[in-house]
């Protein structure tokens, strides 16, 4: 538990000094007419890597507890294992887009998550992806990202 | 003000409202709306924005009806996911989730949206009642309002709200600057420029606020119930009207709560320049403050259910108001609508009351059908809404994900705030083990931008000096108010030392959300 | 009658002919097969945002075109995200964009770079047609003592610079920009406070926050006919002659020869097809000669402006020159 502590606080600390370096990049005095636009991201900035530095430093102080751990045993990879996908089908948005995308990945975790029985698992998964499709494209007509197969598949070359 | 002309303006104009067309057109834009709310990140925005090319077809009267009935359902609909799944369907509705799904985790989903639909339906029927009699004095006060006078009712919104989750205070300042930073991420409208964008076009659009909310929240929530095992059962949930009605026996004791809601939700959404979002908020924080369970806010309090939505809806209506009389939109919502007066052929502006009376009467009158209708349509959906979290998790929670998906990037029309939502989830789900609050994270970066913008605009207005804030009177006054009331709980803390602890302390840890 | 029945024969082959041919001759080389997607490079609301979401329903009603046309706002970074999200659909016939005046003023204030590493200018993209030209109309509010231009002009020269103070939407676009025009041309100086839109701005100057604007005709009409704000001057070449518009006079009239109007075009990705540059210049064309444009037209006083091709180009040339040279005085162009 200690050593995750450790490791975000130390992250954050990163974070903000990855910021302060970008708000240097802008005017960060005060003008005749008040701030510039870099005067509230650099103290802001400022703010944020002090604060994160006193976690760090209190955190280190901090007595090591064994009773606690971060997760519990497993979590990990049960974690990865519903993110990765998630991940996988922003990744892969171009080619799939949301619809193909999606269904694929509605799929995989009523099947392999949720071990649902086939049947089920394509009727989700081919269902929704459509009933979504007629929602936003044909009746709020929002074009979301369809993906080159879809595309490809809907229109032809263009 | 001639109260019998009035009266009779809208009588004639919920008339209008309730002729068979119109009635239909408002109950088809309430059932709209309350989907497009359900759907994280799809506001009421878009929804009025999808919907604007379609009232081409129908005359203004029917055009505002419709529109103006997907925004109420949009409020109403927006509350839905924030209860049930922690995913805030709107932005204004990320204040409702605070004590909305610590009680629908313990069982009471029914009560958790039932209280909502009906504080919302209260706080609309107040901010109606008001826009009726005084919508153009109202507007007249509404123009005082400049830059100095939005910050300093900022600083006030700030001030109720700070300290709102308990906990480490080191790590809620942290978060608090993290929330500030994120907001000034973006396209400066100040200098005209870029800035914290690490030289991305599409960081230009800033950091969305119900995107990372999505992320935190949503997201962080899922991530986060997989850890123990990855099969979830659903909540168990009881399903029936008797919820309702049990719920609605608490109302009574929350009157003061729901006045105080509607009437600072009501001016908050009047004020161009906030909005809907720093009402519930500010709601939220005055209602922890004064409640006498204010310590227990966080954990499932009706009342912190019912404070940010009564405020909610009725800032919503307020919103309307300097759209109607000035044409200044009080909401983006509003915005879109504006847009539709003009391609109505309408102008907006004082003699809107005299020239269109159908249109303006019209819409009033639609305002207080459109909202009861809602409050009822909603209300009988209880169970079904409530049976939503029944369905099995490895269904629900892909299917929540890809939704979240489509409204992140329904915001701007970009793939990289896809990427945001993710990396916020991942954030969310670290904050939450690690003690981090998120809730001043969320309201820091919601309150930042307009702070910030109102504040530069004040001392360019000013030539520089921040004298600007006290040699005008109305500012002045927030500005002492918003710094009295940051000092409340010290003053507290004070004269409960001098009088001795007569009630022993709450831990304020407990709150977590 | 004395038709024989090869007369007949010959009358109704010619009409077939005819009918063939003016079919062929009416129907466009090149349609749309799949919805058109048209980029807003501005948040929803704002002026450019109307106009798409005035002029894509009136498409279908008139069946312009065989697929809808579907908005689509993309508002980051003053147009910045919509225009290089053109570059990116380059030779995409589906795509097309509408325009304001940020389409110069933007790329010359930051550095927009392709993905080629070059820098973004107009020039990247494919012409279509312009449509419209909005008016910039300089106004106080009603009770100032402004009454006439001369007066404001002696009040800007006389008090301490930067003592009248204007609203515009944004910052480093039109209405700084005009801003700075008079400025140079009265040698005075204003201070400018920067809001997010046409109706914060016009609202600004009602509630006395500012003491003038240089709203676009349609932001300020409600308000002009409350009697709330009056109009000193158009930017305009000549008097907009459309109802009580015209008793505006233009700035040249008055002896200030400046001259600003805001383009409302249509612009198609890099290497957009020359068919479909043909299709699209043929519905614009049509839209604006529908009844509810005109009636449009008419609200927000613009000037209806159709032009394409060479003549266009020209045009945005010196548009783009214009907007540069002002921009490079008031030292905000980014090489």
């Amino acid at each position: 538990m200690r050593r995750a502590e450790l490791v975000f606080a130390a992250g954050l600390v990163v974070a903000g000094l990855v910021f302060l370096q970008e708000a240097l990049r802008l005017p960060t005095g005060w003008t005749p007419s008040g701030p510039g636009p870099g005067f509230f991201p650099f103290w802001l900035a400022t703010g944020f890597t002090l604060t994160g530095l006193v976690v760090l430093a209190r955190t280190w102080k901090a007595s090591h507890d064994p009773t606690k751990s971060f997760a519990p045993p497993g979590a990990w990879k049960r974690v990865l294992v519903v993110f990765l996908p998630m991940v996988g089908v922003v990744a892969f948005l171009h080619t799939l887009g949301i619809y193909l995308g999606g269904g694929l990945y509605l799929a995989a975790y009523a099947r392999f998550v949720g071990r649902h029985r086939w049947p089920l698992v394509l009727a989700v998964s081919i269902g929704v992806p459509l009933v979504l499709f007629f929602v936003f494209e044909r009746w709020f007509v929002m074009p979301l990202p369809k993906g080159t197969v879809l595309e490809w598949w809907l229109y032809g070359r263009r | 003000m001639d109260l019998a002309r009035t009266f009779q303006d809208l009588l004639y104009g919920l008339g209008v409202a309730a002729s068979p067309p119109n009635l239909m057109v408002a109950v088809v834009g309430l059932l709209l709306g309350t989907a497009i709310g359900v759907l994280p990140g799809l506001g009421g925005t878009n929804g009025v924005a999808l919907l604007l090319p379609l009232t081409f077809h129908l005359n203004p009267t029917a055009a505002i009806i419709l529109l103006s009935s997907v925004y109420w359902g949009a409020i109403f609909g927006g509350a839905i996911t924030s209860i049930l799944f922690r995913i805030p369907g709107e932005p204004w509705s990320v204040a409702t989730m605070f004590d909305g799904c610590p009680l629908a985790k313990q069982g009471k989903p029914g009560t958790a949206l039932t209280a909502a639909f009906t504080s919302s339906f209260i706080g609309a029927l107040v901010a109606i009642v008001l826009f009726t009699f005084f919508a153009p004095p109202l507007a007249e006060v509404a123009l005082k309002f400049g830059p100095p006078e939005n910050f300093a009712v900022l600083l006030l919104a700030f001030g109720t709200i700070a300290g709102l989750e308990g906990g480490d205070p080191v790590k809620a300042l942290l978060m608090t600057f993290l929330g500030l930073l994120l907001a000034t991420v973006g396209f400066d409208i100040v200098s005209g420029s870029p800035r914290m964008t690490f030289g991305s076009v599409s960081l230009q659009s800033g950091v969305n606020f119900i995107i990372i909310a999505i992320g935190l929240f949503g997201l962080g929530e899922i991530l986060l119930s997989v850890e123990e095992r990855l099969q979830i059962e659903g909540m168990r949930a009881r399903l029936s009207f008797r919820e309702v009605w049990e719920t609605w026996k608490l109302f009574p004791r929350y009157v003061w709560t729901l006045l105080r809601s509607s009437l600072l939700g009501f001016w908050i959404g009047v004020l161009p320049g906030t909005g809907a979002t720093p009402a519930s908020f500010m709601s939220y924080g005055i209602a922890r403050q004064f409640s006498r369970r204010g310590s227990r806010f966080g954990t499932g309090e009706v009342e912190g259910v019912i404070a940010p939505e009564t405020a909610a809806h009725a800032a919503g209506i307020g919103a309307l108001l300097p759209m109607v009389t000035l044409g200044i939109p009080g909401s983006p919502t509003a915005a879109v609508m504006l847009a539709g007066f003009f391609i109505w052929g309408l102008n907006p502006g004082p003699l809107l009351f005299q020239e269109n009376r159908e249109f303006v009467w019209g819409l009033i009158g639609s305002m207080y059908l459109g909202n009861v209708i809602g409050v009822l349509v909603v209300l009988t959906l209880v169970p079904a809404f409530a049976a939503i979290v029944r369905v099995p998790f490895a269904i629900l929670a892909p299917l929540i994900t890809i939704l979240c998906s489509i409204g992140a990037y329904a915001v701007n029309n970009q793939v990289l705030d896809l990427w945001i939502m993710l990396g916020s989830g991942v954030a969310g789900y670290f904050f939450k083990k690690l003690g981090y609050p998120l809730a001043p994270l969320v309201v820091a970066l919601v309150l930042g931008d307009m702070t910030e913008q109102a504040f530069r605009q004040s001392l360019i207005m000013g030539q520089g000096s921040p004298t600007i804030f006290f040699t005008r009177p109305i500012a002045a006054f927030f500005v002492v108010l918003a710094v009295l009331i940051f000092l409340l709980p010290f003053v507290r803390n004070l004269t409960r030392k001098v009088r001795g602890p007569a009630v022993p302390a709450e831990a304020p840890g407990a709150a977590g959300s | 009658m004395g038709l024989t029945r090869q007369g007949v024969l010959i009358v109704l082959v010619v009409c077939v002919v005819g009918l063939l041919a003016s079919g062929a001759l009416s129907a466009p080389a090149w349609q749309p097969n799949r919805p058109v997607e048209w980029t807003v490079p501005a948040g929803t609301g704002g002026g450019a945002d109307q106009q798409a979401r005035l002029m894509a329903p009136l498409i279908e009603k008139y069946r312009l075109s065989p697929q809808p046309f579907i908005p689509v706002n993309r508002p980051a970074g003053a147009g910045a995200q919509a225009f290089l999200w053109m570059i990116d659909k380059t030779g995409d016939p589906h795509t097309i964009l509408i325009t304001l005046d940020s389409l110069f003023a933007t790329p010359a204030a930051q550095v927009l770079r392709k993905r080629d590493g070059s820098r973004f200018t107009w020039r990247d993209l494919t012409p279509i047609a312009r449509l419209l030209l909005d008016h910039f109309v300089l106004w106080v509010h009603a009770e100032s003592p402004y009454r006439t231009l001369d007066d404001f002009v002696r009040a800007a020269k006389a008090g301490p610079p930067g003592r009248l103070k204007m609203a515009g939407t944004g910052s480093k676009q039109e209405d700084e920009i005009i801003m700075v025009l008079l400025e140079q041309a009265w040698g005075a100086k204003f201070t400018y406070v920067p809001f997010p839109g046409g109706g914060a701005v016009a609202a600004a100057l009602v509630g006395k926050q500012v003491d003038f604007t240089v709203n676009n005709p349609i932001e300020a009409v409600g308000h002009w006919e409350a009697g709330r704000v009056r109009p000193l001057a158009i930017f305009a070449s000549e008097r907009v002659r459309v109802g009580r518009w015209a008793e505006i006079p233009t700035m040249r009239e008055l002896g200030y020869p400046i001259e600003y109007q805001m383009l409302r075009g249509i612009f198609g990705p890099p290497q957009m097809p020359a068919e479909a540059v043909a299709f699209y210049q043929e519905v614009f064309r049509r839209v604006l000669d529908t009844p509810e444009m005109a009636d449009f037209i008419e609200r927000g006083a613009y000037t209806k402006a159709y032009l394409t091709g060479r003549e266009y180009v020209q045009w945005l040339e010196r548009k783009d020159a214009l907007v540069r040279s002002l921009m490079e005085r008031a030292g905000w162009l980014v090489r």
